[in-house]
């Protein structure tokens, strides 16, 4: 991975999340170490509940109050979890931005939807409204919006999901990001519009050289959009790789479950449940759900072991 | 919109109907003869020199002698004219009366509500963004405090201490200009603005945790920007319906401020008219305050119509 021309835009370093609530704390996400290159497209890809969005939020400083991260995360060599609030706020929107889950809930329902992309711009850059206003058309002709110019006035409760989930990407993508986290761009759409998603992703991000994070628990999006997948469970990494190696050749039995699970491999879902995240199981955190667990994976917590390759895989048995 | 209109005045019809039958049947029960209350009254300090002749030529003038039903279907026979009948105890016509009463009462009532907002809704913000820190703390211990006293009693306070005690204030009336608006202002403004500050807090905590606000500081957005800008449209309604709520307990409220206050407007004409059992003042000064109810209310609801896009936008209905 060492290589001339892939520069490094992220180094995170034993990244921990802790929510404090009334009961115990929760550890959403616990010891992330983990590279972003300029230019690749990596996906987070984990079970609901396991901690992605928490992972992407924290990298965006945007958890709530009750959340505290712990570790090192540098942005083009920049810390940046202990950056103070107002200077981070200045990468914001232009250098790292977000396409939020939730296409419903993201966008203010009292505001036109051309209007809120073009906040963005305006922000950052600082050009007339003229100017601006044309470039946010532009953009949502790009993402083949129909009804154009007059969708930029309407409303989001005029837009259907897809619709929506469009605008939120014409205003993550809208200011050139370095850095775009996208969080499950498909949940909640049909083939049809997942699919014209992907697509647009796939193709704006060739476009600009951004980096994306994505984050699904959808292997079929992974497959079609990723350089290199990351595996998580109950908030940790248990396996990465490239692409190829983690979704055809899984090592880690979590991965290798996900894959049997899928429909064209026979919809043999794992046994049991993904824990709660305050009650943690001791030593492997999937062992209770393993079924090639051992006495050993009951008692100790493994580390991640380097396969080499750029892959890494958190199980005693990883045999490569 | 036309059929809202239509429909907001006829409700409002209908509400002043009953609220001018209750006003007038329940003043007949009062206890005392009407026309002996109303000539002790008339000539103050004469209760023992009112004659039975007297007591029949009042009685004459106004039609006492009548059925109440007659006589409630003649006075509204004549509002509906426009003609609110006269005041027993003045000898004008309730019209006038008003006219000449209702200006104190809006400037004292307006003056408050404003001003309390300007000032509520500020720190309702405040104390949203900065939960649980002194200012928080310091004006929920206020709020309660102040909501938890009679405005009358509060108004007495002021006065002992600010007018009686320290002499910078007058005690009553409004011989003295701005100076003498300032007590009954800041009584009525206690009165309504731990209620505005909290409602304002709380909607403003619910705006803070929506996802859109969320994404406004993912765009890069202070707190600040994010809440001015997509903050205020979504955080306005409940204020504005329980400001509007405020604006008619300050007219409602106006009996008793512009009593303690000696303030000469239409609480203070109607306190008087119930003890003089002076029916068509009562009448008068109760359905004009009725009237600001229900005018304050259709207010709201219009300012937020025009907030909510779905109204004018043909995807929901008003009210
Ligand atoms: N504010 C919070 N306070 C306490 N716990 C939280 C908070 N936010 C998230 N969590 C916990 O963190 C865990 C991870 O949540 P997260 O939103 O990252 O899941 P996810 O992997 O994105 O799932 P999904 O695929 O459903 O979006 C959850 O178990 C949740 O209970
Ligand atoms: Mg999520």
């Amino acid at each position: 991975m060492e290589e001339e021309q892939t520069r490094e835009l992220w180094r995170i370093e034993r990244l921990q999340v802790f929510f404090k609530t009334r009961g115990n704390d929760i550890m959403a996400v616990n010891e992330f170490s983990l590279s972003i290159y300029q230019g690749e497209r990596l996906c987070l890809l984990g079970e609901s509940g396991c901690g992605k969005s928490v992972f992407g939020m924290a990298l965006l400083k945007l958890l709530p109050e009750n959340a505290e991260v712990l570790g090192k995360a540098y942005y083009k060599g920049m810390e940046t979890v202990g950056m103070s609030e107002k200077t981070f706020a200045r990468l914001r929107g232009t250098e790292i931005a977000v396409i939020p889950q939730g296409a419903g809930s993201s966008l203010d329902p009292t505001m036109r939807c051309g209007k809120q992309v073009e906040e963005c711009l305006r922000l950052h850059e600082k050009e007339n409204s003229q100017v601006c206003r044309q470039k946010v058309l532009s953009l949502l002709k790009r993402l083949e919006l129909p009804r154009l110019p007059g969708i930029a006035r309407d409303y989001p409760f005029e837009l259907s999901g897809g619709m929506k989930q469009r605008i939120l990407v014409a205003a993550g993508i809208v200011c050139h990001p370095q850095f775009l986290l996208v969080d499950e761009p498909t949940k909640g759409l049909d083939w049809g519009c997942r699919d014209k998603v992907i697509t647009l992703l796939k193709k704006l991000v060739e476009d600009e050289e951004t980096s994306v994070l994505l984050i699904t628990h959808d292997f079929n999006v992974a497959k079609s959009l990723a350089d290199r997948v990351v595996v998580m469970y109950a908030g940790e990494i248990v396996e990465y790789g490239m692409r190829e190696d983690v979704l055809e050749r899984p090592v880690h039995p979590y991965s290798k479950g996900l894959l049997a699970a899928l429909p064209q491999n026979g919809f043999q879902a794992i046994e049991g449940f993904s824990p709660p995240l305050d009650q943690i199981p001791k030593g492997c955190r999937f062992h209770p759900r393993c079924p090639h667990a051992t006495g050993r994976c009951a008692q100790e917590h493994p580390n991640l072991t380097d396969l080499g390759e750029g892959r890494e895989v958190r199980c005693f048995y990883a045999e490569g | 919109m036309i059929k809202y209109i239509g429909k907001r005045v006829l409700s409002a019809a209908g509400v002043l109907l009953v609220v001018s039958m209750l006003t007038f049947f329940v003043m007949q029960m009062t206890p005392g003869d009407t026309a002996y209350v109303m000539l002790t009254h008339t000539f103050f300090g004469t209760g023992d020199l009112i004659t039975q002749e007297d007591l029949d030529i009042a009685t004459e003038m106004y039609d006492l002698d009548r059925p109440l039903t007659v006589q409630y279907g003649e006075w509204m026979l004549g509002a509906l004219k426009g003609d609110l009948g006269t005041s027993y105890i003045y000898k004008k016509p309730v019209m006038d009366l008003l006219k000449l009463k209702l200006p104190y009462t809006c400037i004292l009532g307006f003056l408050a509500f404003f001003l309390g907002l300007l000032l509520a809704v500020p720190l309702g913000i405040l104390t949203a963004v900065y939960r649980n820190r002194f200012l928080d703390q310091a004006i929920r211990i206020g709020s309660v405090l102040a909501s938890s006293v009679p405005g009358f009693w509060l108004g007495l306070i002021l006065i002992m201490f600010f007018s009686v005690k320290l002499k910078w204030l007058p005690v009553s009336g409004m011989n003295e200009g701005l100076k003498s608006i300032v007590l009954p202002c800041v009584t009525l403004m206690l009165g309504m603005m731990p209620v505005m500050i909290r409602v304002t807090r709380s909607s403003v905590l619910d705006v803070m945790g929506q996802d859109y606000m969320l994404f406004a500081k993912a765009k890069g957005q202070s707190l600040f920007q994010a809440l001015l800008h997509h903050g205020v449209r979504n955080l306005l309604p409940p204020v504005i319906t329980m400001a509007s709520l405020q604006m008619g307990n300050i007219l409602g409220g106006s009996v008793v401020i512009e009593t303690v206050f000696m303030w000469p407007g239409i609480g203070n004409l109607l306190y008087n008219s119930i003890m003089a059992k002076d029916t068509n003042m009562l009448q008068g000064c109760v359905l004009t305050i009725a009237l600001g109810y229900i005018l304050s209310m259709i207010c709201a609801d219009i300012l937020n119509a025009a907030l909510n896009p779905k109204t004018y936008r043909g995807g929901g209905r008003m009210a």
